[in-house]
């Protein structure tokens, strides 16, 4: 295990490297590392069947792209009287396309075109899916759900069919998936800003949208940790890693006593 | 003389890759088919498509070859535009509604980032590695044109270097690389590759130039935005510099900043327009216009070559 965290650390650093162009730093914030994402990345590059020089340069491509959308996810709405908001938001515009050119430069150089082509097809579902939860277009509980994993695991999905491996997307989409449940209904129970509240402004539906999420984040619990038990016996260390995160995200987010 | 009458033998190609991008845009989401569609139906030259195409013509032209390259680049060009409004928080583009100001800032980082992926998955159809590196490349210089746009902003200590640079990473870079992307797709000798990046450089230079002219020298009618409003955002272009060289007016120029109205901007635009540097930045415009017929001497004749001379110099003598 504390290998893999020297690994992860040296990716982190490499990632920095990307992110720290004077500019940005003088005005916006860093993109912040998912950390759950970043060791998903890993374990699933670890698996692939590439030379190992070059993992380390998958995951940040991988990284970088999710840092592209993640910072294009960070670009405001409403209007700057603010100078320093509106040069944040501009920034956050370029830093965003910066790190997406980055992934296909660094895919270039090591001739990986089918790798570039796995990642834009899930940028383009991702996009695709942020729409359709941004301008509240789902109809039901369901489709919110089906457009979060769309979002949350793509980039997974799409890397593990071009490298044919299929425990760790699988991992990655449920686990992610409750995850992000998990924080949306937190967020709603906090009264700020979610799909939950956005969805329960719209719909007329006489039934109990809380409850049927609630029932969604169950159904993801139960089934990361039956995958988890079925697909990690080899990997201990990891798969303690993410039952530990599963049991911060389900406590601190009190999803158990409701659900 | 009308800009496509020097490609007519283009035509039917033409339509081969604006119907190529409207299908590209055909996907099972509503909004981003509507604003997809929208944009493409805004109009636009589609210049780079046609650089795509002449320069290919100097190689085994081959449309099905030439195709991805095209329809990328465009897409690449409708997504840079689509967050270039949200940068400069544009309301019209080309007299219509821009993607942020129909929908909002959120929709336009998102319909942008699906094209500029849809456009991706298109040219990786060739698996030409050279293509992916020149082309994966000017994406990243265009981003950090775009930051040094920003940084530099009422910077009034610049250079005739400092701008040059900005605008070859602004403008002539997507040009040239359209140019030399056609010519390597159709498999054309390294020479001409080079001599065609350069040419579409050096006119894109010019392009540039002369567009930064015509926000001092248009009407407002003709610009779709207030005379002079590159300055009054802190944009330091190349008349700004030239009419810097008189004492009297660089101080009042340095004195712009984003406190700065149009209406206090006026004076300083009318001294502009009547100092030399309008006639200074045509002379260089022209200085690159002559450079990129240079490049087109070493390649052979025929309408490719004609008509790659002739958009260069209708750029050269546009009005707006």
């Amino acid at each position: 295990m504390m290998e893999i965290y020297q690994k992860l650390e040296q990716i982190k650093r490499s990632l920095d490297q990307y992110f720290s162009h004077p500019v940005f730093k003088q005005y916006i914030q860093k993109p912040v590392i998912d950390e759950d994402k970043l060791l998903l990345f890993y374990a699933l590059f670890e698996e692939a069947e590439i030379a190992d020089e070059k993992k380390e340069k998958y995951v940040v491509t991988a990284m970088l792209v999710q840092s592209a959308l993640d910072t294009h996810d960070l670009v405001t709405t409403t209007e700057c009287e603010n100078k320093k908001l509106f040069v944040e938001r501009q920034l956050n515009v370029i830093a965003g396309d910066y790190f997406s050119g980055l992934y296909y430069f660094i895919l270039s150089e090591i001739q990986d075109l089918k790798m570039v082509r796995a990642l834009a097809t899930a940028i383009k579902e991702i996009n695709e899916h942020k729409i359709r939860l941004y301008d509240r277009s789902c109809q039901s509980i369901e489709a919110i759900v089906e457009s979060i994993v769309i979002v949350e695991t793509a980039l997974f999905q799409r890397i593990g069919e071009h490298f044919q491996i299929e425990t760790w997307p699988e991992i990655s989409k449920t686990y992610l998936t409750y995850k992000r449940l998990c924080e949306e209904k937190h967020k709603y129970d906090k009264n700020s800003q979610s799909v939950l509240t956005q969805f329960q402004k719209k719909s007329k539906s006489p039934i109990d949208l809380v409850g049927t999420f609630i029932e969604c984040c169950n159904h993801y619990f139960w089934e990361i940790n039956k995958l988890l038990e079925k697909s990690l016996k080899y990997s201990p260390a990891v798969k303690q890693f993410i039952m530990n995160r599963i049991h911060v995200l389900r406590f601190s987010h009190m999803i158990v006593e409701e659900g | 003389m009308k800009l496509k009458s020097f490609y007519s033998f283009l035509t039917k190609d033409l339509e081969v890759i604006e119907n190529e991008l409207l299908s590209s845009v055909q996907t099972k989401d509503p909004l981003i088919r509507e604003a997809g569609i929208h944009l493409l139906q805004a109009g636009g030259k589609r210049i780079r498509p046609v650089f795509v195409l002449l320069s290919g013509m100097f190689g085994d032209y081959n449309i099905d070859r030439m195709k991805p390259v095209a329809v990328a680049l465009e897409l690449i060009h409708s997504a840079s535009l689509v967050h270039d409004d949200v940068i400069d928080n544009a309301e019209l583009r080309r007299g219509k509604p821009t993607v942020n100001a129909k929908w909002d800032n959120r929709i336009a980082m998102y319909v942008g980032d699906y094209l500029f992926a849809r456009a991706l998955e298109i040219i990786t159809e060739l698996d030409e590695p050279l293509i992916h590196r020149v082309l994966s490349k000017a994406l990243v210089e265009l981003c950090l044109g775009e930051i040094e746009q920003i940084n530099d902003k009422y910077n009034f200590d610049q250079s005739y270097r400092t701008y040059v640079k900005r605008i070859k990473r602004k403008t002539a870079l997507l040009i040239a690389v359209s140019c030399q992307l056609g010519a390597l797709a159709s498999g054309a000798p390294e020479s001409v590759c080079k001599k065609l990046y350069l040419y579409g450089y050096y006119v894109g230079i010019s392009y540039q130039i002369i567009d930064d002219l015509l926000d001092f020298t248009s009407t407002e009618e003709e610009l779709g935005k207030p005379v002079g409003s590159d300055l009054l955002q802190g944009n330091i272009t190349l008349p700004v510099l030239f009419a810097m060289q008189n004492e009297e007016l660089r101080k009042k120029i340095v004195k712009i900043n984003n406190q700065t109205t149009a209406e206090e901007i006026k004076p300083i635009i009318y001294e502009i327009k009547k100092s030399r540097a309008i006639e200074q930045s045509m002379n260089i415009s022209d200085r690159y216009l002559q450079k990129s017929f240079h490049q087109l001497e070493g390649l052979k004749h025929g309408k490719a070559r004609t008509s790659l001379y002739n958009i260069a110099k209708y750029i050269g003598k546009r009005k707006f």
